[in-house]
C-alpha cells in the first residue's frame, strides 16, 4: 500500500518509446533550437553509433558528427511532421554521411586504431569482466558492421537501432520487402565475418 | 544413400537470440555526443556560411555597380563596354540565382529518404553541368566579341596604341588571360562535376538496383 501510494507521488518517467511519440506531435509546435535539443538528446548515441559504422577513423567520425548536426539544424526547418522525428533524423544522418563518403572518395587509407581510447570506469571485477566481453563483442560487431557492403550496412545497422522495416524503408527509400531481404543477406555476411574474426 | 545432415536444432531460435545479442552489443556504446558542443558548432559553422554568403553577394554588387558606373555615369561610353557590362551583369544575376537555388534544394533535400536525397544531388550535378555549357557558350561568345571589338578598337585608337604599347598588351592581353582562366576554371570544374556524377551513379546503382 505504502509502495503503491510512493508511486503515486513520483511518476514515474514515461518510456523512451512513449517519450518518442510525444515529440512527434509536439516537434512542430516548438522552435528550432528546441527540436534541435530535443533531437539530440533523443538519438545523440544512435547518432555516434551510426557515424562508427560508416568511418573507423576518430578525425572523421568527430567531423561526421558536427556535419550531420549542422545538417539537422538546417533541415529541421523543412520538419513539417510528415514522418517521425526518429526517421527524419536518421534520414538525414545517412544523408550527410553519404554525401561524405561521395566527397571523401579519394580519401586516404584508414589506418587509425579503431575507439581505442576508453573511460575508467570504477567496477567490481565480475562486473568489469563482464563489461569487458561486452565491449569485445561491441568492437568486433562494430568491425564486423563497418566491412559489410554499404546497402546491407544501411539496413543493419539502422535494425540494430530497432527500428521497424517499414521506418527502414521510410529512411532509405526502399521497399519493405527490400529490406528483408537486405537484412537477410547483411546478417549472413555479418555471420561470416564475426565467424573469421572469431578463428 | 543420401547423406542430408538436418539442421541445427532450433536454429532459427538461435538467430533470434543471436540478433538480440548483437543489438545487446550494439547498443551497450550509449556515449552521445555532447550537446552543447555541437550547438556551439552549428553556430560556428552557421556564422562562417553567413559571413561567406555576405562576401559573395558584396562580390557581385560590387562587380554590378562598376558596371552601373561605366554604363550611367561615365558620358562617353562606347557600345562594346555597354554589351559587355550588361553581359556580365545578366551573368552575374544568373549565377547568384542558381547558387540560391542549389543552396535551397540540397537543404530541403536532406530530410528525404536515402534513395530521393542522391537523385536529388544527381539533379543538382547535371544542373551545374548544364550551367557550365551554358557558361561556356556565353564565353565563346564574348571570345567571338572580343576578336570584333579588339582590332575594332586598336585600329580606331592606332596612334595611341603606338606610342604606348604597354596599354595595348595589357588591355588586349589582360582581356584574352582573362577569357583563358576562366576556360581552364571551368574545364578544372568540368572534370570534378564528371567525376562526382560518375560516383553518384555508381553509389545510386550500388544501393538501389540489383
Amino acid at each position: 500500500m505504502l509502495q503503491y501510494a510512493k508511486t503515486i507521488d513520483k511518476p514515474m518517467p514515461p518510456p523512451k518509446k512513449e517519450r518518442q511519440d510525444l515529440t512527434k506531435e509536439r516537434m512542430v509546435n516548438r522552435n528550432r533550437q528546441q527540436q534541435f535539443a530535443e533531437a539530440i538528446e533523443l538519438y545523440g548515441a544512435s547518432l555516434r553509433r551510426l557515424v562508427r559504422s560508416y568511418t573507423k577513423d576518430q578525425e572523421e567520425q568527430k567531423d561526421l558528427e558536427q556535419d550531420i548536426a549542422m545538417a539537422l539544424w538546417k533541415a529541421l526547418v523543412h520538419f513539417k511532421g510528415d514522418c517521425s522525428l526518429r526517421t527524419f533524423v536518421f534520414r538525414i544522418a545517412h544523408n550527410c554521411s553519404i554525401s561524405k563518403i561521395l566527397r571523401k572518395r579519394s580519401s586516404r587509407p584508414q589506418h587509425t586504431p579503431f575507439d581505442e581510447t576508453q573511460e575508467a570506469t570504477t567496477t567490481t571485477e565480475a562486473n568489469a569482466e563482464q563489461q569487458l566481453d561486452m565491449k569485445q563483442r561491441q568492437q568486433q560487431l562494430i568491425h564486423a558492421v563497418q566491412s559489410l557492403p554499404l546497402k546491407y550496412r544501411q539496413v543493419v545497422t539502422l535494425a540494430l537501432e530497432e527500428l521497424p522495416h517499414a521506418e527502414i524503408a521510410e529512411v532509405l527509400g526502399i521497399s519493405i520487402s527490400n529490406v528483408a531481404v537486405r537484412l537477410n543477406r547483411g546478417k549472413e555476411q555479418l555471420r561470416t565475418i564475426l565467424r573469421k574474426e572469431r578463428i | 544413400m543420401k547423406d542430408s545432415t538436418p539442421p541445427p536444432k532450433g536454429s532459427e531460435h538461435n538467430q533470434v537470440q543471436e540478433w538480440s545479442e548483437w543489438t545487446q552489443a550494439w547498443k551497450s556504446d550509449e556515449s552521445e555526443p555532447s550537446q552543447e558542443e555541437l550547438q556551439k558548432e552549428v553556430i560556428k559553422q552557421q556564422r562562417q556560411m553567413t559571413r561567406k554568403l555576405f562576401m559573395e553577394l558584396f562580390a557581385s554588387i560590387l562587380v554590378i555597380a562598376y558596371y552601373a558606373y561605366t554604363l550611367w555615369i561615365e558620358k562617353n561610353t562606347s557600345w562594346p563596354v555597354i554589351v559587355l557590362a550588361s553581359g556580365t551583369t545578366v551573368f552575374l544575376a544568373f549565377w547568384m540565382a542558381r547558387v540560391f537555388k542549389t543552396y535551397q534544394e540540397s537543404q530541403s533535400s536532406m530530410g528525404d529518404s536515402t534513395k530521393e536525397h542522391i537523385l536529388c544531388l544527381k539533379e543538382q550535378t547535371q544542373a551545374k553541368l548544364r550551367f557550365l555549357d551554358f557558361a561556356d557558350k556565353a564565353l565563346l561568345c564574348i571570345f567571338v566579341f572580343g576578336l570584333i571589338w579588339c582590332p575594332w578598337m586598336f585600329w580606331t585608337h592606332i596612334e595611341g596604341y603606338i606610342q604606348h604599347p604597354g596599354s595595348a598588351i595589357i588591355g588586349f592581353g589582360g582581356f584574352f588571360g582573362i577569357l583563358l582562366g576562366l576556360k581552364l576554371f571551368y574545364k578544372h570544374k568540368r572534370k570534378a562535376l564528371h567525376q562526382e556524377l560518375d560516383s553518384l551513379e555508381k553509389t545510386y546503382t550500388a544501393l538501389f538496383t540489383g
